[in-house]
């Protein structure tokens, strides 16, 4: 049966820098023959794109840049000969020109309505995998676009998240109208998270399992493997790929196995076939973690990512260690 | 590439500091690390910082066997090289079960680095002090091949040319001190291998006097420790300094860049930990009370023994002086 992975941009299928105003810049004037992408992205969206029985998968990519960039992001995927049914951009210059200047950098009120809208058009009852990153909240957007979809979060509930999300009310009345159409089923079989910027995994231990935090595309490979999403001809590709184009070897490969299955992402049973086809050494078997999925406190989880969000420009602006911390005077006030 | 095993049960801030250590020596550098200790504790400390898997793999043993496996991985070839805070004289047992000393050596030293004044010639704040702690009660042949394992050290790690190595004493006359040190001296001038500057005191130490500091363990430990002490005293009158005078503040606000570069030279973080010279292996022991930023450096400083192959530089610097 068909397949749909809805995909993000920018740290999840391209390596984009958007930290600093400096960044945006650069980032808003590059050609697509100067974007780089995440190491292996590009043949793992083309494998993707096959299934075993030929039937062709559907992938849709729901991205943060700009919709002035769409030109330029089409290239870039015709360049990685990535084929995509629809690329859905934000439209950040009618935020701007509205005075919402909150909506630019806020994700769950532009993905959490797109993603509705989008499944909404869906009638067949196929499935779905996506990608995201961990500069935002794709974790939190994907696992509440899940549980809405699923019925597990509407009504009061979801009046009570979507506040403390702070969104605009037409965006709010957005989400509030499309869980309110949809029927009860959820899509999500998997929602992949690229650690991009740091973060620690522990941070996406509430959205365990559905959530899965991976740090290179070869794990998120594998787990694509164990969902039997990739063929092992098409994990091989992808890490092939990585050696190719990107300087991997087989210690880097065995190391990132090694950890996917310490994490419990994989297990040894599942990839040792991988393992066999690509001369890495098969892990030992670790202990299995818990499969079954509790919703969510998506309240405290946003909150958490707020803070997280905070201590992370905190931390960039630190200045080196000063006369007060050195003579410990900071300790005394 | 360099691969190190480090034991994440040594040290008095052990295991949350070796384990912040090697996540972030793995995230920014190009050094492999290898986290040797307790399964239950490597994972759950894991996923609660960053970390590059790509760069970072685990060896789970129990809590009393870390330094022994870390030694055996490294003597296995597994890995390059060892860092550990834990507790010097098992470190030394281990070490001396596991590796070979070089041939002819009787004791392996460990060496540390100090800031001294500058010396001539010399760009690098930091001269050499050995042995801190690995022989209390060393013999005239061991201080020589220790000033020339010194003069190795000196010239591979520090980048000195032709180091020059003075010898603990209490004066500079040749004849003072005891009976071992005499002996040292006169065997030291004797050899034309060595740049000798002839016997060092406590007062030439911080000096600068020379690059390499030949000494018993136990004078060389209290020399480190005393020069530790002094850089605190010296931080808490400019911190009492701050509280009493208006005029004084302004004057370590002026001179806040050189109150923090002083605080980097003498803070133990810098230097990262001590080798131990003289074994076949690169083995690194860290203060115990070493945090991250100090173990981080240790790391660094054993994939740079090892990249400078300083077991290699020992022996070599021996055969010299064996012939």
């Amino acid at each position: 049966m068909t397949h749909i992975f809805r995909w993000d941009l920018d740290k999840t299928y391209l390596r984009t820098e958007f930290d600093t105003l400096g960044d945006i810049v650069r980032t808003a004037l590059q050609t697509a023959e100067e974007k780089t992408n995440i190491p292996g992205t590009a043949t793992l969206m083309r494998e993707l794109r096959r299934t075993p029985d030929g039937t062709q998968n559907r992938i849709h990519i729901v991205s943060g840049s700009p919709r002035q960039l769409r030109r330029v992001l089409l290239r870039k995927l015709q360049l990685d000969g990535a084929e995509i049914d629809s690329l859905t951009l934000k439209p950040n210059l009618r935020n701007v020109l509205r005075l919402r200047f909150r909506a630019i950098r806020d994700q769950l009120g532009y993905k959490l309505p797109t993603l509705l809208e989008a499944r909404s058009k869906v009638e067949q009852p196929w499935t779905e995998t996506c990608f995201g990153d961990d500069a935002e909240m794709d974790g939190i957007v994907y696992s509440l676009y899940s549980d809405i979809c699923a019925g597990r979060i509407r009504g009061d509930a979801l009046n009570r998240i979507l506040r403390e999300a702070r969104l605009y009310p037409d965006q709010e009345e957005r989400i509030r109208q499309c869980a309110a159409e949809l029927p009860y089923f959820d899509p999500v079989e998997r929602v992949l998270i690229h650690l991009e910027t740091g973060s620690p995994t522990s941070r996406f231990t509430p959205l365990w399992p559905l959530v899965v935090p991976t740090f290179n595309t070869f794990q998120t490979a594998l787990v694509l493997y164990g969902d039997e999403r990739l063929t092992a001809e098409s994990v091989g590709r992808v890490s092939q790929s990585m050696i190719d184009n990107y300087g991997y070897d087989g210690t880097r490969l065995q190391y990132s196995v090694d950890d996917a299955v310490r994490r419990g992402i994989v297990s040894a049973r599942q990839v040792r076939v991988i393992c066999d086809r690509q001369g890495l050494h098969p892990p030992k078997p670790r202990i299995t973690l818990e499969t079954k999925r509790k919703t969510p406190d998506y309240i405290s989880l946003i909150q958490e990512v707020h803070e997280w969000q905070q201590s992370r420009k905190a931390v960039r602006k630190a200045s080196p260690r000063g006369l007060a911390q050195i003579l410990g005077l900071d300790r005394r006030s | 590439m360099p691969v190190i095993a480090v034991d994440i049960h040594g040290g008095t801030k052990a295991p949350i500091a070796p384990v912040a250590a090697a996540a972030e020596i793995s995230r920014t550098t190009e050094i492999d690390v290898i986290l040797v200790g307790d399964m239950r504790i490597i994972d759950d400390l894991l996923s609660r910082v960053p970390y590059n898997p790509e760069r970072l793999s685990t060896h789970y043993v129990p809590a009393e066997s870390t330094v022994a496996t870390c030694a055996e991985l490294v003597r296995s070839s597994q890995a390059h090289a060892l860092v550990t805070a834990g507790d010097p004289p098992t470190v030394l047992r281990t070490c001396v079960n596991s590796f070979t000393l070089v041939p002819g050596l009787r004791r392996a030293p460990l060496a540390a680095v100090y800031p001294t004044a500058p010396r001539p010639g010399n760009r690098d704040p930091f001269a050499l002090i050995l042995d801190v702690g690995a022989t209390l009660q060393p013999k005239a042949d061991d201080l020589v091949q220790w000033a020339k394992m010194g003069v190795g050290y000196a010239s591979r790690i520090s980048k000195v040319e032709a180091p020059t190595v003075g010898l603990l004493s209490t004066s500079a006359d040749p004849l003072a001190g005891p009976a071992h040190v005499v002996e040292a001296h006169r065997r030291l001038a004797a050899d034309t291998s060595v740049r000798f500057v002839g016997n060092v005191s406590g007062l030439d130490v911080p000096r600068g006097a020379a690059d390499v500091v030949v000494c018993d363990g136990f004078t060389g430990q209290i020399i480190l420790q005393l020069l530790g002490g002094i850089g605190d005293s010296i931080m808490n009158a400019a911190s009492q300094a701050w509280e009493r005078r208006m005029s004084w503040r302004m004057g370590l606000r002026l001179l806040e860049g050189a109150v923090v570069r002083f605080h980097e030279l003498i803070t133990h973080n810098a230097y990262g930990g001590a080798p131990l010279l003289g074994f076949d292996q690169v083995a690194i022991l860290a203060l115990q009370s070493s945090d991250s930023a100090a173990l981080q450096n240790a790391i660094k400083l054993a994939a740079k023994a090892y990249r400078e192959n300083i077991p290699g530089v020992s022996a070599d610097a021996l055969s010299v002086s064996l012939t």
